[in-house]
């Protein structure tokens, strides 16, 4: 164990408002929204016709100007997103695969559905009869792990690799993880982040839940009526913070510390006290040896569901005490949706951003207050902040609770 | 990466199975031992495929009534091998925010996604809530928790075969570097129809030499399946006076390019790194899937080991390729051999003769180990070696 800090020496980030990083924040920060009109499929059997989608066709260039490999082949997966993001990261962080050579490497993603579409079309052949030799390509987008082991291929990362599958938490997840690996001195150098796609798969989900808003996601408003889904990729490049410095010279961020916790509680709705939610950010506070007092901004999970606001809004007042109503807490889904796979990753970058801003992210869409949500979501405009040490959350069907801390690196000895 | 890198020692306090010889670890090894072969083969699918899965088992009495209903055969497996191995550990005492669970799984849902996607086909609007609830992988561990009153680390990952040994890799992580007391690791899988269809048509790639073969026949037999082991740390499970049934010594996973070789390239690297810990004495628990991947696993024997190949096992041909879970069930019937002192019924891979071996024990008696290899088509590779002593 080398207990090593562990810095974020690049982000990148492929959103419904932006196909890189520095695009997505801008954008956020302008109160921007990237929900429209579902184009990609068929959504009328479904009650709602809204999501957050990519330009694909922007994206499909920078894919294959970055890959050399023709998107179509890849079109029907969150690779795409995913690889954009990678070499965005890697490019941040003054990478190249050439550097990998020598080190331990990881490749740490997420993914609640990244090849479901895949699977779709193989179902489709399969219901039909028709499953061939020659759809093989297609099928082996399938499974979950297929797309880490592609972009391993496709960006050139070898070394270890593995896939967190946990639903919406599975992306601070695969960061937690990474974070022990470079912390422990078990890899030299961390890729992860998280990837997902939209499709009527999730659609059909989602819709059984009852959780799709049919106008608008409206994260801590009364009248919110639930999620917005959507697509896109959010990568994170760790290292020991010697190492990232040693090459760059400078490193804005680290993670601090992470927790993850269980609420054991029920197997779908959120614990409406928040108590593990509350245990997770306790947690990721006490690994970064930090107080509740440091933190200046709270990237909530904030999915505009009736339960989750109220649980996340309960979880932070049990953290913060009366300050909880002085810490900024905001989330993105109001502008880019449900990233799902993805949601922890983007709250991570965003957090990464708003370091280096010094600005907080506003939550859109934010009209009329909640007595059961009354904390400062820093509605509909940007705030100019000084923020040393964000927490960043994601929960998950399954109990499932996580939050990451992000802090500035600055000059903390090691 | 490997495990000893981490500077911890972790053993194994419990453990438990289900499969398609067997609904615990005393049934399966019973069977194994009486050269019991996929017991619980059924049809599957419109091609009428066989399939390997647990027979006659008793959800209701391992689990309460509602998940009994709710939770999908995978998580249902996932808990009686929990379970088991928890009540063998004799965790319960244990500080429920330190005891975490990770579950490994590569299909995890398919069955259930399928469905979707049937309805789907057929223009109907929606799924049900509680379909579109069993597609999610973290179901099981969710399940978990909930029924082991489990509060610590939780998760789910996935990658491919190697998914049950990642599974206990993050384990071992998880108690290292994230406080946790003791972790129950688990590997589980369910197969669906268009998996079987998969399995027939040849997953194994489209563009490799050993591509166009189909790997059913003489290849593998999907199965159903879950294992799952406590892990602790050494100090830990001592301190309390655990009983230790084994101790890991290593853990090495790589990824490779899925191109045959860099898949052999990636599972000598795994093994070389286990086999730095120079164990005196010990056999192979082998992938061997009865795939053309088998090739490849010779291959990378015979690199590391000449001609001087240890005694190799193999178990797929009793229980069948549970694929995400593949690993774990590798690692719980190692620790039934270790603990019996005994190794099944196997295979020999120089002869292909059946063979019992009553003693894996070192000659000078100073303790015996289990090499095991888990693979895939993917490139991704992973060894473990775990050993009797520290007991």
């Amino acid at each position: 164990m080398t207990n090593a800090r562990v810095a974020i020496s690049g982000v990148g980030a492929v959103t419904a408002i932006g196909v890189n990083k520095d695009e997505y924040f801008s954008r956020l920060l302008n109160g921007e929204s990237g929900i429209a009109t579902v184009r990609y499929f068929d959504t009328s059997i479904f009650s709602t016709n809204i999501a957050g989608q990519i330009d694909r066709e922007r994206l499909g260039f920078y894919f294959e100007k970055e890959t050399g490999r023709p998107y179509e082949e890849y079109d029907q997966s969150a690779i795409p997103f995913a690889a954009v993001a990678i070499k965005e990261a890697l490019s941040d962080a003054s990478l190249a695969p050439s550097d990998f050579r020598q080190k331990r490497t990881a490749l740490v993603l997420a993914t609640a559905a990244g090849g479901i579409n895949c699977g779709l079309a193989v179902h489709e052949l399969y219901f039909h009869k028709k499953l061939a030799y020659s759809d093989l390509g297609m099928a082996k987008k399938y499974p979950f792990h297929s797309l880490t082991a592609e972009l391993s291929d496709l960006c050139g990362i070898g070394g270890y690799s593995v896939t967190n599958i946990s639903a919406c938490t599975s992306s601070n997840a695969a960061i937690a993880y990474a974070f022990d690996l470079i912390k422990s001195g078990l890899a030299d150098v961390a890729i992860t982040g998280g990837m997902d796609i939209l499709s009527p798969f999730e659609f059909s989900c989602f819709n059984a839940y009852r959780a799709l808003a049919r106008e608008a996601c409206r994260p801590f408003d009364k009248n919110r009526e639930g999620l917005v889904l959507s697509e896109g990729a959010a990568m994170l490049v760790l290292e020991p913070f010697e190492t990232a410095v040693g090459r760059k010279g400078v490193v804005e961020a680290e993670i601090g510390g992470y927790g993850i916790t269980n609420d054991a509680v029920d197997m779908t709705a959120p614990d409406a006290a928040g108590v593990s939610a509350a245990e997770a950010m306790r947690k990721a506070l006490a690994k970064a040896d930090a107080d509740s007092a440091s933190i200046g901004y709270v990237a909530a999970h904030g999915t505009g569901t009736k339960l989750n606001d109220v649980a996340e809004t309960a979880a932070i007042k049990n953290v913060f005490g009366k300050r909880a109503y002085d810490v900024p807490v905001s989330s993105v889904k109001g502008a880019i949706g449900h990233m799902n796979g993805a949601a922890g990753a983007i709250g991570a970058v965003t957090c990464v951003m708003s370091l280096s801003s010094g600005f907080i992210p506003p939550t859109i869409n934010y009209q009329t207050p909640d007595e059961a949500c009354d904390l400062d979501y820093v509605p509909n405009a940007a705030r100019s902040s000084d923020v040393q040490a964000c927490l960043s959350n994601s929960y998950a069907f399954g109990g499932q609770c996580s939050s990451l801390l992000i802090r500035k690196a600055g000059d903390r000895t090691c | 990466m490997k495990l000893s890198d981490l500077g911890d020692r972790f053993v194994i306090t419990g453990s438990g199975i289900i499969c398609a010889i067997g609904n615990n670890n005393a049934e399966v090894w019973q069977n194994l031992n009486n050269s019991e072969q996929l017991m619980g083969t059924e049809a599957l699918g419109e091609n009428k495929k066989t399939i390997s899965r647990p027979l006659d088992v008793d959800f209701a009495g391992h689990m309460s009534v509602d998940m009994c209903r709710m939770a999908t055969k995978l998580t249902k497996m996932a808990l009686i091998a929990a379970k088991e191995a928890a009540l063998q550990a004799d965790i319960a005492g244990l500080d429920k925010n330190k005891t975490g669970a990770i579950v490994g799984t590569a299909l995890s849902g398919t069955v259930f996604r399928e469905e979707i996607c049937n309805s789907l086909q057929e223009g109907k609007k929606r799924a049900s809530a509680l379909l579109a609830s069993r597609c999610a992988p973290n179901e099981s561990v969710g399940a978990l928790c909930l029924e082991l009153g489990i509060k610590g680390h939780n998760t789910v990952v996935s990658s491919f075969a190697t998914s049950s040994l990642n599974a206990l890799f993050n384990a071992c992580v998880a108690l290292a570097c994230d406080d946790m007391k003791a972790m129950v690791a688990v590997g589980a899988e369910e197969i669906s129809g268009i998996v079987m269809e998969l399995c027939k048509t040849a997953i194994i790639g489209d563009q490799s030499s050993i591509s166009r073969r189909s790997i059913i026949l003489p290849g593998i037999s999907p199965a159903e399946g879950a294992a799952a082991i406590v892990v602790e740390r050494e100090q830990d499970a001592l301190q309390r006076g655990a009983v230790v049934l084994g101790r890991i010594d290593e853990i090495a996973i790589t990824q490779s390019r899925s191109d045959p070789r860099h898949i052999v390239d990636s599972l000598e690297r795994s093994m070389r790194a286990c086999l730095a810990w120079k164990p005196n004495s010990f056999y192979i628990s082998a992938n061997a899937n009865g795939s053309v991947l088998d090739r490849l696993e010779n291959m990378a024997m015979k690199r590391v080991f000449g001609l001087d190949i240890p005694r190799v096992a193999r178990f797929k041909y009793a229980a069948g390729e549970t694929f995400g879970a593949s690993g774990m069930m590798q690692v719980v019937t190692a620790v039934n051999s270790l603990r019996h002192d005994s190794l099944p019924t196997t295979m020999d891979s120089g002869s292909g003769k059946t063979e019992r071996v009553s003693s894996i024990t070192g000659r000078d008696g100073s303790g015996s180990g289990v090499l095991i290899n888990c693979f895939d088509q993917y490139g991704t590779a992973g060894s473990a070696l775990l050993c009797m002593r520290g007991q």
